[in-house]
C-alpha cells in the first residue's frame, strides 16, 4: 500500500501531554484475537441440540399473499417445524421508529418486496433449512411493483395506504423570498444520489437460547443490543426483564445493523421459543444484500442566493428519500437530511421541505453519516457551481461564509466554542499547499489530452449524536468493577463494532482510574448488566458511554484514593495515581494492592455511570431551534485523474482536516478517516444496487456490487483539529461518520474540475462519465 | 458453505484422470469459476476431477513460433516464467490484470478457454495469438483452433471423456507492437465489461500484420478477420485509426447487462480503437 499518513494537530491542549493513553496512539485491545482468528462471532457459536432456520423469502416486490402450503416441506428429512404469522404469540411487527413492517406476512396481506419473510423453516442442518425453504409452495396475487421515486410521487399504486408520499419534516428560518429578492445571483438544480450497501465483513445473523431463567438470550452481531431486545419482547410477548441481549463480535456495523439486528434475533427467538432449543439464523451474503437496510437513494432540489461579493443570502431545498417498502428508520434519517440540507454555512433565510417515499424495495435504513452525505454532495455541487460563476477562488468563498463559535447554524442554533470549520478550512489548505496544488494540476491539464486531473473540495459539518428527535434515547450507562486485584471489568451499553470502541472505553477507564490499559476488560455488552443506553450510532459512542465510565471511574477512584490516604494517614489532596500506581510523600503501593485493601475493608469497588444529553429547543412545527447537542467540522481536498478515453476516474490524493474535539484514540481516529474516505469514495465512484422490472436485485453479492479495493486506496494527508468540546470525555466528539460524509461531494467537484462539466448524479460511473464528457465534446466542437 | 456435495478426484497422472472421466466426472482445473458456479447453482456437478496435480499437464514449452501452455499451469506460473516476457507479452499483460493475487494462484489459461465467457482476459489473447488446443480422451488426441472450440457464451467443443492438454500460442511476428486494454468496473479484482487486445506490424510506415479481438462487446470474443486483412499494406497514416474504429461497430453485437450498458461498451470500444497509439508498446527487448 502507498498510502502515507500523515497527521498534523494544532490547538493542542497542555493537558493531554501529561496523559498516559489519551490522545495517543493505542494498539486495539481485542485486536490480537481477531488477527488470530480466536474471536468468536455469531456463526462461531455452537451449542448442544442446536437448530438451523432458514427463511421463506417472497419471490415478488408486490404480491398478496394467497396460501401458503407447508405439507411437502414438513416431510422432508431433518425438518423440525415450519413457522408461520399465525404462530406468533406476540405482535406481527418489526419497524424501529416506523411500524409497518410484519415480521411474517399473512395469508390475506401483501409482501412489499422480495426480501418479506413469508415463514421460517427450522431444521437440523443448514442444508435440510435450505431445501425446506424451496420446497414451501406459496401462492401469490402479483401486484404492479413501485420501483421509483418518479413512480412512487405519482401514488396510482400504493405500497402502504393511505399514500407512498409523507412529508416528514422543514426548516423555516427567516424570510426566503426577501433573501432571494435581496440575492444579486439565483442558482438552481437537483442532484441525484443512488443507493450503497454496507459490505460489512460479517453477515447478519443470530443464535437464540431458551434460558436458565425461563427467558430467551440472544446471541448475535448488532449495534444496538436495546432495539434487539423490545423487538424480541414485541414479537414474543415477553416482558423485557426475561429478554437478554449479548452482542457477539461484530464484523463491521456502519448503521447497518442499527435496526435490522431487530429482524434477524426475532424470528430467531420465535424459533427458539417455539422448540425450545437454541436456534441459529445466519444470512448468506445474498440473502442479507436483498433483505436489509442501504443508504437512501435521494433526489434534492436546491435553491441557493448570493450577493456579488459572495455572501450566502437564502437557502431553498427540496429532499426526496426513498424508504423503500417499510418506513422502519427513514423518518429519523430523513430527519437529519432536513438539517444538514441547507450546508455548513451562515444563511439567514432558509426553506428546507424533506419527504419520505415508499417503493417496493429494500428498506432503507441508517448507514455511516445517516442521510447526510447526500445532501452535501448537492450543497458543496452548488457551492463549487456558485463560485466558479462568480470567478472566485472556491475555498476563500467557503472560508466566507464559515462558521464561527457565536454563529447561527441553519436551524438557528448558537454555535459553542467547539467549532472549528474555519480552521479545518485552513488546515486543508495548508496541507494541500491549495493554491500550487491548483497550479500544479492546472499545468498537467495543459500537458495532457486525454488524461485529466481535477481538484475538490467540500467543507461540512454533522450534528454529534441522536439529535432532537433522538433526545429520549440520547443517555447511556457504564457498570465499572474493580477486582480485588486490581483488574477493571468495564460494561457499557454501547458495542464494539470494528470502530475501537473498546479501546477507546479502555483507555478512558485507564486513564480516569489511573490504572494501566492492559488491566482493562471491555466486555461484549448484554441488556442484563448496563440500563438501556440507546444505538450505537450517530458517532455518539465515545461521546455518551465515554462519558458514563468516566463518571463510574471517577467515584471508585476516589474511593481508593481516600482508603491510600486513610492508611497512609495523608490528605487525599497528596495522593498521585498513574500507571497502576497510588504514591504520596510517605510512600507508594500498586494499583492491585489498593484494590486488596478496598476488599479487605469492604470498600465498594463497582460503579454505575450515567450520561443523557441535555433537553435540545429544537420545534419541529417551526423547523427552528437547536437540533444537535455539538457539531463536528471537515474540510477535505481532493485530486481525481479522470481517463477521457474510458470515463474512469482514479482518486489520487486526499488532504483531510477533521474536527474531532479530543481524539482519544489517535491510530484509531486515523483509521476511521481512512476508511470513512475509502467507503464514500466507493459511494460516489462505484457502488449501485440495480434492480430488474420486476423488482429483483441483479447485484446480490460482491461480482456485481463492487466496491474499491486496497488498489484504489489514494494517499492521504490527515489533519486533526482539537478544539475540546466541554461536554466530551477529555473534549472528543465524535468521528465515526464525518470521516465518510465529505467525501461523495469533494470527488464529484474534483470530477466536475476535470472534465469542465457538472456532476449531478452518483455514483459517477465510468458510464455516467463518458456520457458528460461526449456532451462536453459535442458543446466544445 | 457450498450446500451440494460431489465427489471430488485428484488423479496424478493422465490415465488416472481419464478414469475419473470415465466415470463421469468433469475435468476442472483452478476451480476459480467452477466453485462459484456450483455454489450458486448455475452448475450441476456429481463428480469433479482435477488436472491440477499431474505433473505431465504442467509448465511451459517454448519453440521458435509458439509457446505451449500446459492446462494445469497457473496464471501465476506464467507471469514468473520470463521467457515469456518477449515472446508473449500481451498474455502477461492480460493475465496481470485477471483477478487478484489469490485467483491467479489457482486460475489457468486453459480454464478461462474453457469457461468461454466472452469477458474472459485470457481467451481473447488465445483468439489474437491464434490458439490452438490439444484435446485428449481415451481415443486420443485431436487438435482445435480455439475459435472453433467455443460455440458461444459458456458453450464448448469438448465432448464428455475429453480433456484440454494444453493450449499452443503462437509467438508474433518480431517487432509488433502490441496493446491489451481493460475496462473494468474498478482495477483489480473485475470481470471486464470491454477489452481490445491488438498486434501491429509496421514495415517503413506499411501496415504487414494487424490482429484485434474484442472482449464482451459479443457472445464470443471477436476476431474480424475480413477487417484485419483489408488493413495490411495500407499506410500507417491518421485517421487510419478512427476509420477503424466506426468499422468495427458493425462486427460487435453489445448487449446491457448488470455491468454496464450496450451504449456504454460501443462508446468505449470506439474510443480505445480510435486512441489506439496511446496504448501500443513495443515488445522490450531480452
Amino acid at each position: 500500500m502507498d498510502a502515507e499518513k500523515e497527521v498534523k494537530t494544532i490547538t493542542r491542549e497542555p493537558e493531554t501531554f501529561q496523559m498516559n493513553y489519551i490522545g495517543k496512539p493505542l494498539r486495539r485491545v481485542e485486536g490480537l484475537e481477531k488477527a488470530m482468528g480466536k474471536a468468536k462471532y455469531v456463526d462461531d457459536l455452537k451449542m448442544e441440540g442446536m437448530l438451523y432456520a432458514k427463511p421463506v423469502f417472497s419471490r415478488h416486490a408486490h404480491a398478496i399473499v394467497k396460501s401458503i402450503d407447508t405439507s411437502e416441506a414438513e416431510n422432508y428429512p431433518g425438518i423440525v417445524c415450519i413457522v408461520t404469522s399465525k404462530d406468533i404469540p406476540g405482535e406481527n411487527e418489526l419497524g424501529e421508529v416506523v411500524h409497518d413492517y410484519p415480521m411474517l406476512v399473512a395469508p390475506g396481506d401483501k409482501t412489499r418486496f422480495e426480501g418479506d419473510m413469508v415463514a421460517i423453516v427450522v431444521a437440523r442442518t443448514l442444508e435440510a433449512a435450505k431445501k425446506g425453504a424451496e420446497l414451501v409452495r406459496v401462492d401469490y396475487e402479483v401486484l404492479k411493483p413501485v420501483l421509483s421515486i418518479d413512480e412512487a410521487l405519482k401514488d396510482d399504486v400504493h405500497v402502504h395506504e393511505p399514500s407512498n408520499v409523507k412529508h416528514f419534516h422543514r426548516v423555516r428560518k427567516g424570510d426566503i423570498a426577501a433573501g432571494f429578492a435581496q440575492s444579486d445571483y439565483i442558482f438552481e438544480n437537483t442532484f441525484e444520489v443512488g443507493y450503497q450497501e454496507h459490505a460489512y465483513l460479517e453477515p447478519q445473523g443470530m443464535v437464540a437460547v431458551p434460558d436458565i431463567d425461563g427467558g430467551i438470550t440472544v446471541y448475535g452481531s448488532m449495534q444496538c443490543p436495546y432495539y434487539v431486545q423490545s423487538a424480541v419482547a414485541r414479537v414474543l410477548g415477553f416482558e423485557l426483564s426475561r429478554v437478554r441481549i449479548i452482542q457477539t463480535e461484530t464484523g463491521g456495523g456502519f448503521g447497518g445493523k442499527e435496526d435490522v439486528p431487530s429482524y434477524i434475533a426475532a424470528p430467531a427467538a420465535l424459533c427458539a421459543y417455539l422448540t425450545g432449543k437454541p436456534v441459529k439464523l445466519v444470512l448468506s451474503r445474498e440473502e442479507d444484500l436483498r433483505m436489509t437496510s442501504k443508504r437512501h437513494p435521494i433526489r434534492v432540489w436546491l435553491k441557493v442566493g448570493v450577493k456579488k461579493d459572495g455572501t450566502l443570502m437564502a437557502v431553498e431545498a427540496k429532499v426526496w428519500g426513498d424508504m423503500g417498502a417499510h418506513g422502519t428508520l427513514s423518518p429519523i434519517v430523513l430527519w437529519r437530511s432536513n438539517i444538514h440540507a441547507a450546508g455548513s454555512y451562515r444563511v439567514d433565510n432558509v426553506k428546507v421541505d424533506v419527504w419520505g417515499v415508499y417503493t417496493n424495495k429494500v428498506p432503507t435504513g441508517a448507514f455511516r453519516g445517516f442521510g447526510s452525505p447526500q445532501v452535501f454532495f448537492a450543497f458543496e455541487s452548488m457551492m463549487d457551481e456558485i463560485a466558479s460563476k462568480l470567478g472566485v477562488d472556491r475555498l476563500e468563498f467557503r472560508r466566507k461564509n464559515a462558521l464561527s463559535p457565536g454563529d447561527a447554524t441553519v436551524t438557528g442554533q448558537i454555535l459553542d466554542e467547539s467549532t472549528g470549520a474555519i480552521e479545518t478550512l485552513e488546515q486543508a489548505e495548508k496541507l494541500s499547499d491549495w493554491s500550487n496544488l491548483l497550479k500544479r494540476v492546472e499545468d498537467f491539464n495543459q500537458k495532457n489530452r486525454l488524461r485529466k486531473k481535477g481538484v475538490g473540495i467540500a467543507h461540512i459539518h454533522y450534528g454529534v449524536s441522536l439529535g432532537a428527535m433522538g433526545n429520549p434515547l440520547d443517555a447511556s450507562g457504564a457498570f465499572v468493577q474493580i477486582h480485588k486485584d486490581g483488574r477493571v471489568g468495564v460494561h457499557i451499553g454501547g458495542t464494539e463494532i470494528g470502530q475501537g470502541m473498546k479501546t477507546a472505553m479502555a483507555a478512558i477507564a485507564a486513564e480516569t482510574l489511573g490504572q494501566k490499559i492492559e488491566m482493562i476488560k471491555v466486555y461484549q455488552p448484554d441488556t442484563s448488566y448496563v440500563p438501556d443506553s440507546g444505538p450505537t450510532v450517530a458517532s455518539r459512542t465515545t461521546l455518551f458511554s465515554g462519558n458514563a465510565v468516566r463518571k463510574a471511574c471517577e467515584v471508585l477512584r476516589k474511593r481508593m484514593v481516600e482508603t491510600f490516604a486513610d492508611f497512609m494517614k495523608v490528605e487525599p489532596s497528596k495522593v498521585k495515581v498513574t500507571n497502576g500506581k497510588f504514591s504520596c510523600p510517605v510512600g507508594e503501593m500498586t494499583f492491585g494492592e489498593v484494590a486488596a485493601m478496598c476488599d479487605r475493608n469492604n470498600v465498594p469497588l463497582s460503579e454505575t455511570g450515567w450520561f443523557a444529553s441535555p433537553r435540545l429547543s429544537w420545534d419541529p412545527g417551526k423547523g427552528y431551534g437547536d437540533a444537535y447537542l455539538t457539531y463536528a467540522f471537515a474540510t477535505q481536498i481532493v485530486v481525481v485523474e479522470v481517463d477521457l478515453i474510458t470515463g474512469a476516474v482514479k482518486v489520487e490524493e486526499v488532504y483531510t482536516s477533521h474536527d474531532v474535539g479530543r481524539a482519544i484514540n489517535r491510530d484509531a481516529v486515523i483509521g476511521q478517516i481512512q476508511g470513512g474516505f475509502v467507503q464514500g469514495m466507493g459511494y460516489a465512484l462505484m457502488e449501485f444496487i440495480k434492480y430488474d422490472e420486476h423488482g429483483r436485485m441483479m447485484t446480490e453479492n460482491f461480482n456485481t456490487y463492487i466496491i474499491p479495493t486496497i488498489h484504489e486506496t489514494p494517499r492521504f494527508r490527515i489533519g486533526l483539529v482539537e478544539k475540546p468540546f466541554e461536554l466530551g470525555p477529555y473534549g472528543a466528539k465524535g468521528i465515526g461518520e464525518p470521516s465518510l460524509i465529505p467525501t461523495p461531494a469533494a470527488v464529484a467537484n474534483a470530477v466536475s474540475h476535470a472534465i469542465g462539466k457538472r456532476v449531478k448524479r452518483l455514483p459517477i460511473i465510468p458510464e455516467y462519465l463518458l456520457s458528460l464528457i461526449t456532451q462536453r465534446e459535442a458543446e466544445v466542437v | 458453505m457450498i450446500g451440494t456435495s460431489f465427489s471430488f478426484y485428484t488423479p496424478s497422472t493422465e490415465r488416472e484422470l481419464l478414469i475419473t472421466l470415465s466415470k463421469g466426472a468433469l475435468p476442472v482445473a483452478g476451480m476459480t469459476d467452477v466453485m462459484v458456479k456450483i455454489r450458486t447453482g448455475k452448475m450441476k456437478a456429481k463428480a469433479l476431477s482435477s488436472v491440477s496435480r499431474i505433473e505431465s499437464l504442467k509448465g511451459v514449452q517454448m519453440a521458435d513460433d509458439a509457446v505451449t501452455i500446459m492446462a494445469a499451469t497457473t496464471y501465476t506460473e506464467l507471469l514468473e516464467n520470463k521467457g515469456l516476457k518477449w515472446r508473449l507479452p500481451i498474455l502477461l499483460d492480460a493475465v496481470s490484470e485477471i483477478g487478484s493475487t489469490q485467483i491467479r494462484n489457482r486460475g489457468t489459461l486453459v480454464g478461462n478457454i474453457v469457461n468461454a465467457s466472452p469477458a474472459g482476459d485470457g481467451l481473447l489473447v488465445a483468439y489474437l495469438l491464434d490458439g490452438n488446443l490439444e484435446i485428449c480422451s481415451n481415443e486420443g488426441c485431436r487438435s482445435v483452433d480455439v475459435r472453433d472450440f467455443v460455440k458461444g457464451p459458456g458453450q464448448v467443443a469438448l465432448a464428455p471423456g475429453e480433456y484440454i492438454r494444453s493450449v499452443t500460442l503462437k509467438i508474433p511476428p518480431k517487432d509488433s507492437l502490441y496493446a491489451f486494454v481493460k475496462v473494468g468496473q474498478r482495477s483489480a479484482m473485475a470481470i471486464s465489461v470491454a477489452s481490445v487486445g491488438v498486434l501491429l506490424r509496421l514495415n517503413a510506415g506499411t501496415i504487414e500484420d494487424f490482429r484485434i479481438a474484442l472482449g464482451s462487446v459479443a457472445p464470443t470474443v471477436v476476431r474480424p478477420l475480413e477487417l484485419e486483412r483489408n488493413l495490411v499494406s495500407l499506410k500507417m497514416e491518421d485517421g487510419l485509426f478512427k476509420t477503424l474504429a466506426g468499422e468495427l461497430m458493425n462486427y460487435i453485437s453489445p448487449i446491457d447487462d448488470i455491468r454496464a450498458s450496450a451504449w456504454y461498451r460501443r462508446e468505449v470500444v470506439k474510443r480505445i480503437v480510435e486512441n489506439l497509439s496511446v496504448y501500443l508498446k513495443g515488445v522490450e527487448k531480452q
